[in-house]
């Protein structure tokens, strides 16, 4: 398992595949292969209990969702304010903050942990199209590598250097 | 002028539901008036989407019914079409059914107890919270949890919707190091399971009995996964293909979900069913585990359901080590399969109960018409009848919050498909002259 985890959730279903589509994208633009071999894997996650598996062991998670707000923003979500809500709730048993509730509380070297989404409004399909999706994913990806490569200056990650 | 149309729009099995449900109870004069379960997402309708594939096509299609059980309905799929074509999987295919669906078990189960019901009988609102006081549980219902998604991953490719089950038995079998990679593992889950029941078992339960009758399949020498008759406590006993002689699915105007009863009257399916039904065929060792505790089966509370999902996960433990200690030999991954008109009939244990299906196909293998109920439907008019003799009990003159907090913990000892839902249920209570 690579020490830096980029996951996308939600599932194949309209404006929640935002986090699968995200990933695609990654791989096909073979993304990885600008860090150092074994630092970045990919992993899709359709449940948040799946969470507590998929971070296991990691040093730096990079989670990608869609998120209910301002359809078309780009959010970078502070997962401390995740950590610390008290009324977190979901349709499908534990919702995102509540697993990364139990990650912290769980885990003896929880990972660092960020949260990158394109807000997609309140329930149902957003009227985004498929352009400006497909430039806000970009976007994203942008700032996935900058928050990577971040970490890895900060020394987070100072074992692990970024190829060339 | 205007032309007169008819349009006759047809969906004759209105489908199922998996997400959020609510309760509204209206109590006057000290006495309950009114009892609602509401499940209101739209209808999926997959028995429609269903019709004109290939038989190929089914077991990935009904994967997406649940992400939560996808191999059950995979299960009761494979079975009910290798029945229509005239199929009788071999003995070691069986047996890597069997392990499949003792990962979904494991994974449903442990979620289930872990991270939904067991915060309400510890008095916590979330597992979150239940986490900084149980840590050492909590960790150990993950740890079982990812045991039963890595077993699911063995046979079906990957946890969730997997895509390794095809009518005939698998696309490919495990490789020899998969397998052994798990042993240890499902060694540790042994001591795992046995700590869970003794827990659960010294709960503090409840005390709401009540009569109800249990439904679940039952083979002569097996625990049931995918293979028996159907039967219940009050004398039934049939094969799958006669079960729509016995059982009626009806809508209820304010479910999408359909309602089901036995002979008009509402039926319990689930794990308490099939422990009431079948302990006696449970492996000595989790047996011994079961005697060393206060609880006895059968049980007419439905508070010791959480008991009973531990004692499925120490048997599903038990189960695959058994399997996998003496994997079958036959190299063959599936037989053979030869496509022919027909109807066939599929009836498994998910993990929540009862799932059975029915397929009308083409001489070429093509679906004509299906059908599809699953135990999260059969259950509901169950849940209205225990919701409403337990709120009884329990008081209804107490707080609002406490017969919310009440009623919200007898819904999710079903685990119905909408137990996460249920999480933040909307209870409204009525009350008038008092």
């Amino acid at each position: 398992m690579t020490p830096v985890r980029i996951i996308g959730i939600g599932s194949d279903r309209v404006d929640d595949r935002i986090g699968w589509d995200v990933l695609k994208k990654l791989q096909q633009t073979e993304f990885a292969t600008q860090f150092a071999p074994g630092l970045v894997s990919f992993q899709t996650c359709r449940f948040p209990a799946q969470l507590l598996q998929l971070l296991e062991g990691c040093r730096l998670a990079v989670l990608i969702d869609a998120i209910p707000a301002e359809p078309g923003a780009l959010l970078d979500i502070d997962v401390n304010h995740l950590l610390t809500c008290k009324t977190l709730h979901s349709s499908h048993g534990i919702g995102v903050g509540e697993a990364l509730q139990l990650v912290e509380r769980l885990f003896e070297q929880p990972p660092d942990i960020r949260l990158l989404g394109i807000g997609v409004g309140g329930n149902g399909e957003t009227d985004i199209s498929d352009e400006r999706m497909h430039a806000l994913q970009l976007e994203l990806i942008e700032r996935l590598g900058d928050a990577i490569e971040n970490h890895v200056a900060n020394g987070a990650l100072c074992k692990l250097v970024v190829a060339d | 002028m205007t032309e007169q149309r008819n349009i006759n729009i047809s969906v004759p099995v209105l489908t199922r539901v998996e997400g959020e449900g609510a309760l509204d109870v209206t109590i006057q004069d000290r006495a309950i008036e009114s009892l609602q379960l509401r499940i209101y997402e739209p209808p999926r309708l997959f028995e429609k989407f269903l019709e004109g594939r290939s038989y190929r096509e089914v077991p990935d299609l009904v994967a997406r019914i649940c992400g939560i059980c996808p191999v059950a309905y995979q299960m009761s799929a494979v079975h009910a079409l290798e029945q229509a074509f005239g199929i009788e999987p071999s003995a070691h295919i069986r047996r890597w059914r069997r392990l499949f669906y003792c990962g979904e078990w494991l994974q449903s189960h442990a979620l289930h107890i872990h991270l939904l019901a067991a915060p309400d009988f510890l008095g916590f609102n979330s597992v979150t919270e239940m986490a900084q006081a149980y840590p050492d549980e909590v960790r150990r219902g993950l740890r079982l949890q990812g045991l039963g998604n890595d077993l699911i991953a063995l046979l079906g490719g990957r946890s969730v919707h997997p895509v390794g089950a095809c009518v005939g038995g698998f696309h490919r079998l495990p490789n020899r190091a998969a397998m052994a990679a798990l042993l240890p593992r499902l060694h540790a889950a042994r001591d795992d399971a046995r700590a869970l029941v003794r827990w659960t078992a010294g709960l503090a339960i409840p005390d709401d009995e009540q009569d109800f009758c249990s439904v679940c399949l039952q083979h002569p020498d097996e625990y049931p996964l995918n293979a028996g008759r159907l039967v219940s406590s009050e004398g039934l006993a049939i094969g799958s293909e006669d079960f729509e002689q016995h059982f009626d699915e009806f809508q209820a105007p304010y479910s999408t979900a359909l309602h089901a009863s036995l002979h008009g009257k509402p039926y319990l399916v689930g794990p308490l069913a099939r422990l009431n039904m079948n302990s006696e065929r449970l492996p000595a060792a989790v047996r011994q585990v079961i005697d060393d505790t206060a609880i006895r089966f059968p049980s007419r509370n439905m508070f010791h359901s959480i008991i009973a999902r531990a004692i499925e996960i120490l048997f599903a433990v038990e189960e695959a080590l058994a399997i996998l200690e003496h994997p079958p030999t036959s190299a063959a991954a599936a037989l053979q399969v030869e496509p022919r008109a027909g109807t066939g009939f599929g009836c498994t244990e998910a993990p929540r109960g009862l799932l059975w299906h029915r397929y009308e196909v083409d001489a070429g293998g093509d679906i004509v018409r299906a059908r599809i109920v699953p135990p999260t439907s059969q259950n509901q008019a169950r849940i209205e009848q225990d919701l409403a003799q337990s709120l009884q009990t329990f008081g209804l003159d107490r707080e609002e919050a406490a017969l919310r907090r009440h009623a919200e913990q007898v819904i999710r000892n079903y685990d119905p498909c909408i137990s996460c839902a249920t999480h933040f249920l909307k209870l409204r209570v009525q009350r008038a002259g008092v």
